[in-house]
This record gives structure tokens, sequence and C-alpha cells, in this order.
């Protein structure tokens, strides 16, 4: 095939393609270069391609033998065509890191106004002291708490000279430009500063070290928040409550001079209530002895003959005259007892004995009432303990028992070994004790109301002198029992006295 | 017949193809094969110039012009793709 077709259809081919690519460069779009660059880009790059436009559109012209006169110009437009695209390449290299870097500017400064509203508006101060002590930067906030001054030469603050700062309590660090300096990491120190224009201020300060990529240290980030306000509230919350305690103190003290008074009065009234009723209880005695041995002698008919009628009211006047008696004996008993009169004379007993005697003592005024009287008790259970105080408390509890049941009922006594000493029950069937009425049974003067709510005879002492007299063996005493099934009452007591009591 | 114009073109080819590439590199709109095909082609243009001074002229030449087309193709094509992509896409 003759050369000469290929280099025409060569040439043909590369007319329409720089030919196309040159209209393309000048309309296709090159936003990512920036608009300041566009337009340098695109002319140089058609400027490079229509080299080739007229180059191949010479060479087409030649081979068509339409002209040659073009070709001695080819070869120098030629040579521009790598410089063009050179400076096409360069150009729009740079626009684009141009671009970065405006939009990194962009960002930066974005973050920049960020920041510094965010340090503008905060009610904490913010400050930055470098490591050769500048303060190179301080928030609005800052220079207002601080009172700092920028000198007419200089682009960094200082601190005024009148400025001074002190810990809020002893060890914790100064607030002091050379410490600060020093890169430190604080966490809501308390800090004093005072300075003549802002006066006396309390700080919470707080700080970061700064430091480049190397390590080494840039400075301190300092923030500090006024807390003035909350010192003060805080100090007058602590002299309110140093006030108050005081107060508090001289109230205690007064209230407990006057308790103090008042126990001393409440023990001579005690003492002068004892003594009243010591002596008033053994005035009543005497004449209720002679009054019970007359009645007896006129009984007896000593003094003459009686009537039955006379005879029958000398028995209800010896019935009462006795039970007067009982309480006046009651009465001394408790008042020796909380006078702490009373004496313990330990000895050996035999219990079972001692409580058989107790009971057949009882058994007449049990058999009065239409009751049976029980008794099971091991034989020598010894105990030492004292007889008297032991016998009081039998009889009482047994007086109770016989009292509180009814007619053709049973009482029963119970004396058992515990190894370590022994307990003594006596339980009946009578109308028993409610629950609530359990705890306040052995109180003195407190009676638990009998059937039909009807109040029983006597003081109502004979459970608490039973309480009492138990504690003084060292014994304890305990009830047990249900509304309308009798009552238990368990005195358990050990083989000896102990020291203690 | 070796012709100035021609060595100052390769001469120019020789100092400016690395700041052509460079900048290039910098650019990832411009790792495009056709931009590559293209810059490529017109180099064997230029180098075939030189030589067809020196031996076998008409085939050197049919070349030459061939290299030439294929760079306006190439250059045509890498542009058409920056015009599809907006940014180049070709890679």
């Amino acid at each position: 095939m003759n050369p000469e077709v290929f280099l025409f259809t060569a040439d043909v081919v590369a007319l329409f393609a720089f030919t196309a690519a040159f209209l393309l460069a000048l309309t296709i779009p090159m936003d990512f270069l920036g608009p300041q660059y566009v337009r340098t880009v695109r002319s140089f790059l058609a400027l490079a391609l229509a080299i080739y436009v007229f180059a191949s559109g010479s060479n087409v012209l030649q081979h068509a033998g339409v002209t040659a006169a073009l070709d001695p110009f080819e070869d120098y437009a030629e040579i521009l065509f790598i410089p063009f695209l050179a400076y096409v390449a360069h150009v729009a290299s740079m626009a684009l890191q141009v671009n970065d870097l405006s939009r990194a500017e962009r960002v930066l400064r974005s973050e920049h106004e960020l920041l510094t509203t965010i340090v503008d508006t905060s009610p904490g101060g913010t400050m930055f002291v470098a490591s050769n002590g500048a303060i190179t930067f301080a928030s609005d906030r800052a220079r207002d708490l601080l009172g700092l001054i920028r000198p007419d030469d200089r682009s960094t603050w200082q601190l005024p000279s009148s400025f001074v700062g002190m810990p809020s309590f002893p060890g914790e660090p100064p607030l002091h430009i050379d410490y600060l300096s020093e890169g430190v990491s604080l966490s809501d120190v308390g800090c004093i500063v005072e300075s003549n224009d802002t006066g006396k201020l309390a700080l919470s300060v707080s700080a970061s070290p700064l430091t480049d990529e190397s390590g080494s240290t840039l400075g301190s980030v300092v923030t500090f928040v006024d807390v003035t306000e909350r010192e003060k509230a805080r100090q007058d919350l602590l002299d309110a409550q140093a006030r108050y305690n005081l107060d508090l103190e001289r109230t205690v003290d007064e209230r407990t001079a006057e308790l103090l008074d008042l126990n001393v009065e409440l023990s001579e009234a005690n003492r002068a209530k004892r003594d009243l009723l010591a002596n008033v209880s053994h005035e009543l005695r005497t004449p209720l002895n002679v009054i019970i041995g007359f009645t007896d002698v006129l009984a007896g008919g000593l003094a003459g003959p009686v009537t039955e009628e006379q005879a029958k009211q000398l028995a209800m006047v010896k019935e009462s005259s006795v039970q007067l008696l009982s309480m006046v004996n009651d009465l001394l008993d408790i008042e020796r007892i909380e006078a702490g009169r009373t004496v313990v004379a330990a000895e050996t007993v035999d219990l079972g004995q001692a409580v058989g005697r107790l009971v057949e003592t009882m058994r007449p005024l049990a058999l009065q009432r239409a009751l049976t009287v029980s008794l099971s008790a091991p034989d020598g259970l010894e105990l030492t303990t004292d007889p008297r105080l032991l016998s009081q408390i039998v009889r009482n509890l047994l007086s109770n028992a016989i009292k509180f049941t009814p007619p053709y009922g049973h009482v029963s006594v119970t004396v058992t070994d515990t190894g370590d000493g022994c307990c003594i029950a006596v339980t009946d069937d009578g109308i028993g004790i409610a629950a609530e009425d359990q705890a306040h049974v052995f109180d003195a003067f407190t009676q638990v109301h009998g059937e039909h709510g009807r109040k029983p005879d006597g003081t109502g002492l004979g459970l608490a002198i039973c309480r009492d007299m138990t504690a003084l063996l060292g014994g304890t005493i305990t009830v047990t029992s249900d509304v309308g099934a009798g009552a238990t009452f368990e005195v358990t007591l050990s083989r000896d006295i102990p020291r203690s009591v | 017949m070796l012709d100035a114009s021609e060595v100052v073109v390769l001469v120019m080819v020789v100092v400016l193809t690395p700041i052509i590439i460079t900048s290039a590199r910098s650019m990832p709109q411009m790792r495009n094969r056709y931009v590559t095909m293209a810059f490529l082609a017109m180099i064997v243009g230029y180098v075939v110039t030189i030589i067809e001074g020196f031996v076998l002229p008409d085939l050197l030449n049919v070349i030459e012009h061939i290299a030439y087309a294929v760079g306006g193709v190439m250059g045509t094509l890498a542009l058409l793709e920056f015009k599809r992509t907006g940014a180049g896409g070709a890679r």
C-alpha cells in the first residue's frame, strides 16, 4: 500500500481527534481546580491541543496537495506543545494544592472561631502560660478576673503588679506564673487572688500541660472559675453552723442544769415519799395488830360472851384488818426494795420442803374458794438462797393464782431441777392474762382486771415485789398465759445467789 | 535529515517531562490511562521524528504520524472521560 495513504489517513484522524479534544477542552468542567485557575488551565490546554490541530491540518492540506505553505510553521508550533502541557500540569497541580490549603484554612478558621466563641462565652477564664512565663493568650473573662494588662509594646499579657495569688488551703500550690509555666496539671485547686482592680476573689483553678511533638513542655493551659460567691456562702454556712453549735451547746448545758436540779428535787421528793410511806405504814401496823389481837380476844369470848351476830361481825373486822395489814406489809416491802434496804440472807434450803410448807399454808385459803392445789417437787433439791424472800415470792404467786381462779378450779405448783438451778412454776386455770397486759403485769400498782372487768382486791404490788425479790436472788420471773386458759408464772433461780447480786 | 526544531522539541520533552509527571502524580484527576497513553504516544512521535533522520525515513515517518493520531485519539478519550466523571475515572 502507498505510504502516503497511511500518512493521509493518520493525519486526518489526528486532525479530527485533536479538533475534538480542543473543543472538549473548551467545554469540560474543571471545578475541582477552583474558579481562579480554570481559565488559565483551560486556555493553555486548548492552546496546546490547537497546535496539533494546526499541525495535523497542515499535514492534511499538504498530503491533499492543496498547499504546503504552512509546513515551515508547523515545526516551530510543535515546540510549544510540551511547554504548554507542562504549564497546564503545573498550574493544575498548584491549583489543587492551593484549594486544599484554602479548604484547610477555612476549616481551621471555623474551628478557631468556634473555640474562641466557646472560650469567650465560658463563665470561667482561660489563659495560656508559656514556658518562658509569658501569658500568650487570655480570654476576656481571664483578663477581667485577673486584671491582666498588656503593655503597648508587647503582644503578651501580664499580671498587675498588685496581684497576689495565695492557696485557699495549706499545701495547695499558689497561682504563680513561674509555677504554671512549668507545664503543671491541676484540678479544681482553690486559690485566693487579690489585686487593686479586681479586689479579693476566690478561684477554682485547673491546668493542663501543653507539649510539642517532641514532648517538650510549651507551658500550661490554665482555666479558672470565680467561686467567690460559693465560698462566701460556704463560709456563711460554716459560721451559721458554728453559731448554731454554740447555741445548741448552751441550750444543752442549760437543760442539763435544769434536769440536774429537777433530779435533785425529784430525789428529795421520792425520799420524802418513801419516808412518809415507811412511817405511815409502820405506824399503821401497830394499831392493826392491836385491832386483830383484840378482835381475837372478843371473838374468843375472853371479854364476855358474844352473840352469833357479834361473832360474825368480829370475823368481818378481822378479815378486813388482815387484808389491810397485808397491804401495809406489801408497801413496806416495796419501799425497802426500792430503797435498797432489803437484806439477802442466804442459806441452804430444801426447795421441795420449803415450797411444800407454803402450799400447805395456803391450802385453807384455796379450800375456802373450792379450789384444789397440787404440788410436784423432787426430793432433796437444795438451793442456796434467802428462804424468807423465796417464801414471799411463792406465797404471792400462790395468792394471785387462788385469787384469779374461779371456784372448783385447780392450782398446781411444780418444782423442777434445771441442772444449774431450779424452776418453780405456779399454774392456774383461771381467767388468764391478755397478751397486751402481760408486758405490764409486773409493774407496781398495776392490776389486770378480773372477771366481768371487775378490779381485783389488793394493791397491785404483789407481782412487782415478786419481780424485785427474784432479781435480788439473781433469778428471773416470766409469765405465759392465754385469756380464759389460765396462767403460768415461772421463777428460775440458780443454785447459788450470783456474786453480782 | 535532522531538523533543529525537532531537536529543540526533544530537549523540551527531556527537560519538562519530569515536571509533567510530578505534577500529574500529585493530581488524582490525572491518573487516567488515556492520559498516560496519549502522552506516551506523543513521546513516541517525538523520538521517531528524530530517528527518521538517520534510518528508515519512510517507515518511521508513517509511525510518527500514526503516533500523533493515537495521541490525539487518546487525548480525546481522556477528556471525554473527564467530562463523563467530572474528574477523570478510567484508571
